[in-house]
């Protein structure tokens, strides 16, 4: 206590030695807090931490009271401000960037407004006006119409955006419009850089400002600058100014929430994914078009959309007509023995035809009804002709020669086939005919069977030879003659029609009893019966007629031999 | 888009043979005349580097500097790394090389540069020898010898500077 005691200032420049024990036992205490509060005055970490639990509460009562302590502080915080901003401008300007872009257009916005509101206004008067009117300029003008449109008004399109680190012009992100390819985004981006780099430093730009925009006939490349990064919009037609307008709010957006990640960026750009939907916002497209009919009035779009189904309605069925008669005029020209010389549709459900038409051809109408057009809709008239299409031909074929059952006819070429099993005078017949169809040259009837030829040999071989049994002595038959008279008019029957020309012999015998006289008789009388009976059944062949007696036996076993010998024998032999 | 990407900038001396060693190697858009006009053509090389996957490098060709033409400094900005080409048969350009990584250094602080001695193929007419490579070398250089005409050590160069600008 003493020796601090002794650190204490002397007072009024006096040090009493002898008042030192006193002066402690008077004031120690209040000199333990003068030594404390000495401390922290001259400790500047304590001072400062004092000051500094105070100055808050300090301002903020100075404040309430309105007192002078904001006047005061004004100048030289002013002073540090501007000493600041003159050291280290860009500092400022980027720390400032996102706030100043929305004020001062929040600010020119608001007096721009009332003249932007007339101008629209007069804008959408003369759309009304002049939407349909266009059409009649460019009609009165020749002039091509899309150029009286861009004439009156603006047509743009963003293609592309590009989202481009300032510092390193390396691509952070990249959206296309629709339809459009950019594989080369990351190397247009450094160029892109590198041009605005390049004019930067040839025309000695101030430090801070790039490039606005570079054009290309109708291709303008948009550039925005940040602070971290620049976006740049491609742009055909004319950019308007509301691009530049969304543009600039979309990078001050940007610097907002990726400010930190510009200046951080080192080559990954995926944390600049999520960026895709603001810029893609920047992907905007205005047809003049839409504008100019969109003022036009509720009774007109009315009308329009039901025109526009009534036309559709109508194409779609026209065409559907269309198509019915195409199919139904392809289908009638493919059917042979048919040709159309006119046609047309005069109606969406019928049409007028004209044209040849073979009778043996198939029916029109059913070529109509497979089309799904009703026949009774089409005028139709046809000329009858006769084709020498194949099928024609073969069709009059069968009409003319008019096969039995059994008979194939076809046809080869100009040679007509005939095959399978017909009657002798059918042959003959269609022989004859065959020659006399149109396109026929040749006739093949080699695969033809003659069934009257075989028939007659059947027949002559159950009548030659035949022999019909007699009792003794008598001149009548032991059997029924009905079926050898039947037999016999059967082959005449053939004969005549194979035309050739026989003879029948009637041979009697008899047996050996008695004498050979009466014999002779008896056989001959035999032979003269069955004459009667052919003849009486229709029999008009010549029929020779012969009575041998016993003269001629037949050889036949004993027991057999007499009633073998009472018959009449039947040959058939050639006439003369 | 996902893949690294990295500006690169491949600086040398006039007729070094920069363009000759990237154009056989990299997927170009721009034609040559951008380096006489605009002073720089951009190409695109992408390598793949271990445990980092592919590298989109930005190959930013600068016009070759001489007497006549004055590397843009403008265009070193924001590089992640630098070729540095020199011609083994013309010593001369060593020494704009040596120049050239000053001015990289104060442009771009930090960005490591890669010195290629191209021409390779023409050994017997160098006028670079091993004695200045490895004093570059114990100078802190990285360097390596390439080939344009026969691509000898065209890719290594490539992936080589890939590797050190991620690491």
């Amino acid at each position: 206590m003493t020796r601090s005691s002794s650190d204490l200032p002397p007072e009024n420049g006096q040090q009493p030695d002898d008042l030192g024990p006193l002066r402690s036992l008077l004031v120690g205490p209040e000199e333990a807090e003068i030594r404390s509060l000495k401390e922290r005055l001259d400790d500047p970490a304590k001072f400062a931490q004092a000051v500094g639990d105070v100055l808050i509460p300090a301002l903020r009562h100075s404040a309430e009271q309105e007192q002078e302590l904001d006047l005061e502080l004004g100048p030289p915080v002013e002073k540090a401000v501007r000493s600041f901003i003159r050291d280290d401008p860009d500092t400022v300007a980027d720390a400032i960037f996102p706030a100043i872009g929305p004020a001062i257009r929040k600010s020119i916005a608001a007096s721009l407004h009332g003249l932007v509101q007339s101008i629209n206004r007069s804008l959408e008067h003369s759309f009304t006006a002049k939407g349909l009117k266009w059409r009649l300029e460019a009609r009165r003008s020749g002039r091509p119409f899309a150029e009286v449109v861009l004439k009156h008004s603006l047509i743009y399109r963003v293609e592309q955006v590009f989202l481009i680190h300032r510092e390193t012009g390396l691509l952070l992100e990249h959206v296309v419009a629709e339809s459009v390819e950019s594989p080369d985004a990351d190397v247009i981006s450094a160029m892109l850089t590198a041009i605005q780099d390049f004019v930067h430093d040839s025309f000695e730009g101030p430090r801070g400002q790039g490039l606005d925009s570079l054009r290309l006939g109708d291709l303008t490349v948009v550039l925005e600058h940040g602070p971290g990064a620049v976006l740049a919009a491609v742009v055909r037609g004319q950019p308007p100014v509301e691009l530049r307008e969304a543009l600039v709010s979309t990078v001050e957006s940007l610097h907002r929430e990726y400010g930190y990640a510009f200046e951080k960026f080192s080559g990954d750009t995926a944390p600049f994914e999520p960026t895709r939907d603001q810029l893609e916002r920047c992907l905007a497209a205005q047809y003049a078009e839409d504008d100019a009919t969109m003022a036009l009035p509720k009774w007109f779009w009315v009308v329009l959309v039901a025109s526009i189904i009534g036309i559709a309605l109508w194409s779609w069925l026209s065409l559907q007509s269309r198509w019915r008669w195409q199919d139904y005029l392809d289908t009638l020209q493919m059917q042979p023995g048919v040709v159309v010389t006119d046609a047309r549709r005069t109606s969406l459900s019928g049409g007028m035809v004209r044209g040849l038409r073979d009778p043996l051809a198939a029916s029109p109408g059913d070529s109509a009804e497979a089309a799904g057009i009703d026949p009774a809709r089409i005028d139709a008239r046809w000329q009858p002709y006769q084709s020498l299409e194949p099928e024609l031909v073969l069709a009059r074929a069968r009409q003319i020669l008019s096969p039995p059952t059994g008979v194939d006819v076809d046809l080869d070429g100009d040679r007509l086939l005939l095959r399978g099993e017909a009657p002798h005078s059918w042959m003959t017949q269609a022989l004859t005919l065959a020659r006399a169809v149109p396109g026929v040259r040749e006739i093949d009837a080699s695969g033809v069977v003659d069934v009257t030829a075989s028939q007659y040999a059947a027949a002559v071989s159950r009548v030659d030879g035949r022999r019909l049994h007699f009792g003794a002595k008598s001149f009548e038959p032991v059997e029924d003659l009905a079926t050898v008279v039947s037999d016999v008019a059967e082959l005449q029957r053939l004969a005549g029609e194979l035309g050739v020309s026989i003879e029948l012999g009637l041979i009697g015998r008899s047996d050996g009893s008695g004498s050979s006289v009466p014999n002779l008789e008896l056989s001959l009388q035999r032979a003269r019966h069955v004459q009667d009976a052919l003849m009486a059944g229709g029999v008009t062949m010549a029929l020779d007629v012969e009575g041998r007696g016993d003269l001629d036996r037949i050889a036949a076993p004993e027991d057999r031999a007499d009633a073998e010998n009472r018959s009449v024998t039947l040959r058939v032999q050639p006439k003369g | 888009m996902a893949a690294t990407q990295k500006k690169i900038c491949m600086l040398g001396a006039f007729a070094v043979g920069k363009t000759s060693l990237v154009q056989r190697f990299v997927d170009g858009l721009f034609s040559e005349k951008y380096l006489t006009t605009v002073g720089v053509k951009i190409d695109r090389k992408v390598v793949a580097v271990e445990a980092r996957g592919d590298v989109n490098l930005i190959l930013w060709d600068l016009q070759g500097e001489d007497d006549f033409n004055n590397l843009r400094a403008t265009y070193l900005r924001g590089a992640s790394g630098h070729l540095i080409v020199a011609d083994g048969t013309r010593g001369a350009t060593l020494e704009t090389a040596i120049r050239l990584r000053d001015l990289a250094a104060e442009m771009t602080p930090g960005a490591p540069c890669l010195l290629v001695v191209n021409k390779s193929d023409l050994r017997s007419s160098w006028e670079i020898d091993d004695k200045q490579l490895s004093a570059l070398s114990e100078d802190g250089w990285c360097w390596l010898t390439t080939s344009a005409l026969n691509a000898e050590g065209v890719e290594a160069a490539f992936e080589k500077i890939a590797a050190m600008v991620t690491q």
